[in-house]
């Protein structure tokens, strides 16, 4: 609507040369997968924040025992029952850590002092007098290992399962997804009650009652990932190229399962943990000496009316994997699903 | 068609909004105005990105919240300033005064409720109609727009009805309360040409019979010509030209118009490859301070890069913001398919203009 | 366009039975699959089943074979075995002589009833409010809050949750009571430490698929319909998000009966799953298997139900497409 009047030097109204050409580049940095996925955790803060927390218990599961110089089954009676003492701790009163506990008539009692007894029990002991601190992270450890062997095997016959299943489609796939289904249909729990009577606690066993049901997640989230890369084009071009079908399953849609694996897996690891403690709450755990977290509880929920601490510290530390794993897991989920808006 | 004195029902005075993401502040749209007159319809023409559905969820009042901020401008509709509105107020027009009708039909309608409900909705809300009052209009409009039988239809649930029916059904509601201002986004993007002619025909129609005016949103140039009384070309979040149908079709000044009616196939042109202005739209993160599409014409002078140009009248209805209409700018030669245009719009008008 | 045929609600009506049929014969077969994986994992189990077997003699043994069956060739016992089941005779517990498991069962479903029920109400009333009022308030505390809220009841397991709260409210503050089953405030500790585990699935679904439905296009056009918040959300909003959450009955049930395991345990509380402890502690197989047939049943039922329901609720696939 306005005629502009300025004076506007006669020199800006050459032509700019602009070749158009040029205005194709594209602006920002094209990130991979990987990369934008990176990006993406980063941003989430509690998934980071419980990185690091996994990272300091796994550490502590490997070096726990190690550096508290008692062994995890060597008893002594005399020393049973003995609360919490840490040195350097053991005078700052608000923290459990000072060696007193008190009894039910309210009476603050040491029983280190009471005993005579030099030496120092970071988390006290047992009725048995073994260190629970040691027993804490070796039972750590063997939760770890139990629940992390359990997701590879998952891991392994899931995409197995699954690839073959998403991939050759038709009768093949039927039958294998009306198994899948008739599977599903019988509750975990009772495969994995059942098979743990059968084959007697430990620790093989109860991996292998954990994997017989545990694949089937996998299976499922494997096939339907499989189906959809089976549309891309680039299999298409594999075929005719000659590839056999084994080749295209392994070299060009395995590493786009990746994504899918990672998720799946970093969800069964804390399933397997819960059930495995579980198994040990209900008396189908591991046998003595052995120790796992769920063991653990289970002994100290025994006494846990007059020793707590028997109880709490494996329940915070399973707790706070499980929370952690958990909050790890979604982040990983959100990251790698392109379907998320920055 | 267009008279000059009509009633201007919607004014919108230097509009500008932004969104506040993750990257930074997006200048989605800087600077905007026009007008609309009751019963005329406006087309607004663009690429994505250009800023037309973000101006008519303004008008709406239906830019999320949480990031959506309006800079400067106004809204004016009925005396008041619909930016300024609170979300309760905005109610009360929504529906009633400004409806709207999206683009994917398969996607607008509640699967969960029949479609006799979602008609009804806004004539019970705002109309104080009785339930009966309410479904006799309602089957009033499902006649209204085209759909056989509707006392069945009233039952039935939106995974019943085609794409086409169901558009349909979004206008039917949209109309429910004889809305002064509708406003179309993209409304037959989705549809099967055939169904896009059946359903602009229906609008045209109603349009005449309901005195509603209509903004028009689309990308698809062929739409406007059917459809338009007069037509605004949106660039970089900004109007770049607008005019009468006539004028932009066959007129044109914009070099960006120019792209954009170059490249629409024609059956008369002469040329042999098909034309397609080259680039992308600007990243509105750090908008040029220029001519928004400096970048991408073949035409642009120094000037374009430095200064935004203002709106220059080329005649009572038609305005364009190019450093091309400044006296002091040197003559181009427009495309060839833009010259037959205005060798065509010459004839027909006995000259304007430039050649 | 195509016309619309009346008999088209008749034909989503007929294959409505054919699919109640086919869901029902599959009922059936899992559930058969079930029970002959019990019998023959209880078959494999090593060892005697009889308390004290070792202070027996072999003819007192062989005596006690007889009498429960167990000298006869497997197929056979499995054939009688099956038939027993498929009729309701789960045979006689081992423990307790001469109480038929289904007996046993029965005085123990009653408990675990109610704490299951009350679990399954507490969880899905506070589970969905957490989810609706995350996603009405998505990325701001309230939603923060409800999604931790809603990890840690999936986390931490229920035993933990139990002796927690067993201990801190019980033990310490004294408020209610440690243990059994003996009146209302009885059921309130166990009640809530089983119904963490279902707040927390019923949270995140329906705060996934509550947000899903807010950004659709027909809650965009009901707004420009001018239609307000809360009707947004309770009207509009809730009716889409709320059928997905039908499928999460299934896992629910299941974290149910786990829960129920431990949860009794350290209660003390007279139900099925208490019992299933102690049966498994002396090697009771009549009562192993009845419960875990139990469970099976429970299970398969509810998710055939969930299949049915969901066919219910949902209009796209109760009133099958007239024309498309």
């Amino acid at each position: 609507m306005k005629q502009q009047e300025e004076n506007i030097d006669k020199s800006l109204f050459e032509p700019a040369g602009v070749d158009t050409l040029s205005a194709e580049k594209i602006e920002k940095p094209s990130l991979n997968y990987w990369q934008d996925a990176w990006l993406r955790i980063k941003k989430n803060k509690a998934a980071v924040v419980s990185m690091v927390i996994l990272f300091l218990i796994v550490f502590m599961a490997l070096v726990g025992p190690l550096i508290s110089g008692k062994d995890f089954s060597t008893q002594t009676t005399s020393e049973a029952n003995l609360p919490p003492r840490i040195q350097g701790l053991e005078h700052v009163s608000f923290l459990p850590f000072t060696g007193e506990r008190t009894l039910k008539n309210g009476d603050v009692v040491n029983p280190y002092e009471q005993k005579g007894i030099e030496h120092y029990y970071w988390f006290g002991t047992d009725n048995l007098g073994r260190d629970l601190f040691t027993r804490v992270w070796k039972g750590t450890q063997i939760s770890l290992l139990i629940a992390v062997v359990a997701a590879v095997i998952d891991l392994i016959i899931g995409v197995a399962y699954g690839a073959i299943s998403g991939y050759f489609g038709g009768k093949i796939d039927n039958a294998m997804q009306r198994i899948l289904e008739v599977l599903m249909g019988i509750p975990n729990l009772i495969v994995v009650i059942l098979m743990i009577l059968v084959l007697k606690p430990g620790i093989i066993p109860i991996i292998i009652a954990l994997s017989i049901t545990g694949w089937i997640s996998m299976a499922r989230v494997v096939r339907a990932q499989v189906m959809k890369l089976k549309e891309q084009e680039y299999v298409l071009a594999a075929r005719t190229l000659g590839l056999s079908n084994f080749k295209i399953i392994f070299k060009h849609m395995l590493p786009n399962l990746t994504g899918v694996m990672i998720i799946n897996t970093m969800f069964t690891i804390p399933s397997a943990i819960f059930f495995e403690a579980f198994l040990s709450f209900i008396g189908l755990g591991l046998q003595e000496p052995q120790a796992s977290l769920g063991t653990l509880i289970e002994d100290g929920f025994k006494s846990m009316i007059a020793f707590p601490y028997q109880m709490v510290y494996p329940a915070i530390i399973i707790s706070v994997i499980m929370i952690v794993f958990n909050l790890v897991a979604d982040g990983v989920r959100d990251a790698l699903d392109p379907k998320m808006k920055d | 068609m267009l008279m000059n004195k009509q009633e201007t029902i919607l004014k919108v005075n230097d509009l500008n909004i932004s969104f506040h993401t993750f990257a930074g502040e997006v200048k989605a749209i800087r600077g905007v105005n026009f007008e609309l007159k009751k019963g005329e319809t406006l087309a607004i023409v663009g690429e994505s990105g250009s800023g037309k559905s973000v101006t008519s969820k303004s008008i709406m009042g239906l830019l999320p919240k949480s990031n959506s901020e309006v800079k400067k401008g106004e809204i004016l509709f009925q005396g008041k300033n619909l930016t300024k509105l609170s979300d309760k107020q905005m109610q009360k027009i929504r529906g009633k005064d400004i409806a709207m009708v999206f683009q994917d039909p398969m996607t607008s309608l509640n699967p969960t409720m029949t479609i006799g409900k979602q008609i009804i909705e806004p004539i019970l809300k705002h109309q104080n109609a009785s339930k009966e009052e309410a479904k006799k209009r309602a089957l009033e409009l499902l006649s209204l727009v085209g759909i056989p039988k509707p006392e069945q239809r009233f039952k039935q649930y939106p995974h019943q009805f085609s794409g086409g029916m169901r558009q349909r059904v979004v206008v039917a509601i949209a109309l429910a309360c004889n809305p002064k201002i509708l406003i179309a986004d993209e409304p037959t993007t989705a549809l099967d040409v055939t169904i896009q002619a059946q359903i602009l025909e229906l609008m045209k129609d109603l349009q005449k019979k309901i005195e509603t005016s209509i903004i028009f949103i689309t990308h698809d140039l062929g739409v406007v010509a059917n459809v338009a009384d007069r037509v605004a070309v949106m660039y970089g979040g900004q109007i770049v030209e607008i005019g009468t149908v006539d004028e932009i079709f066959y007129n044109p000044k914009h070099p960006y118009t120019w792209g954009l009616l170059s490249s629409m196939p024609s059956l008369d042109a002469k040329e042999e490859k098909l034309f397609a202005i080259p680039g992308t739209p600007p990243d509105l993160l750090n908008p040029p301070k220029g001519d928004p599409f400096a970048a991408r014409n073949q035409f642009a002078m120094k000037i374009d890069f430095e200064q935004q140009p203002p709106l220059y009248q080329v005649s009572e209805t038609h305005f364009a913001a190019t450093w091309l209409l400044h006296p002091n700018a040197p003559k181009v030669e427009p495309p060839e398919s833009i010259k037959q245009r205005m060798r065509q719009f010459n004839a027909q008008k006995g000259g304007d203009h430039i050649e | 366009m195509s016309k619309y045929t009346e008999k088209s609600v008749l034909s989503g009506g007929a294959s409505m039975l054919k699919y109640l049929i086919r869901r029902v014969a599959y009922m059936v077969v899992t559930l058969f699959i079930i029970v002959s994986i019990t019998f023959f994992l209880m078959k494999l189990i090593p060892g005697s089943p009889f308390v004290n077997a070792q202070k027996l003699s072999e003819a007192q043994q062989a005596v006690l074979n007889a009498k429960y069956g167990l000298d006869q060739p497997i197929p056979v016992q499995y054939f009688h075995y099956m038939i027993n089941t498929f009729t309701g005779d789960l045979g006689v517990s081992f423990q307790f002589n001469n109480t038929s498991v289904t007996e046993l069962l029965s005085y123990r479903v009653g408990p675990s009833a109610v704490l299951g029920l009350q679990a399954i109400i507490l969880g899905t009333i506070v589970g969905i409010f957490l989810g609706v009022v995350g996603a009405l308030r998505q990325n701001t505390w309230v939603d923060y809050s409800a999604t931790f809220l809603a990890v840690i009841g999936k986390s931490i397991p229920s035993f933990v949750f139990a002796g927690l709260l067993q201990y801190y409210i019980a033990v310490k503050l004294g408020l209610l009571p440690t243990q059994f089953w003996n009146g209302f405030e009885y059921t309130i500790l166990p009640t809530i430490a089983l119904a963490m585990f279902p707040i927390s699935i019923c949270a995140r679904f329906m705060r996934t698929e509550m947000v899903e439905v807010l950004e659709t296009d027909y809650i965009l056009l009901a707004k420009a319909k001018g239609a307000g918040y809360f009707e947004i959300a309770f009207k509009h909003a809730m009716r889409n998000a709320l059928i997905p959450v039908v499928t999460v009955l299934g896992p629910l049930t299941v974290s149910l009966m786990t829960g129920s395991l431990v949860i009794e345990k350290i209660f003390s509380i007279p139900g099925i799953g208490e019992q299933f402890v102690k049966a498994i502690t002396v090697n009771d197989y009549p009562v192993i298997m009845g419960t875990t047939i139990l469970f099976a049943v429970l299970f398969v039922v509810v998710v055939f139900i969930v299949d049915i329901l969901y066919g219910i609720i949902d209009p796209r696939i109760r009133v099958a497409g007239g024309n498309k």
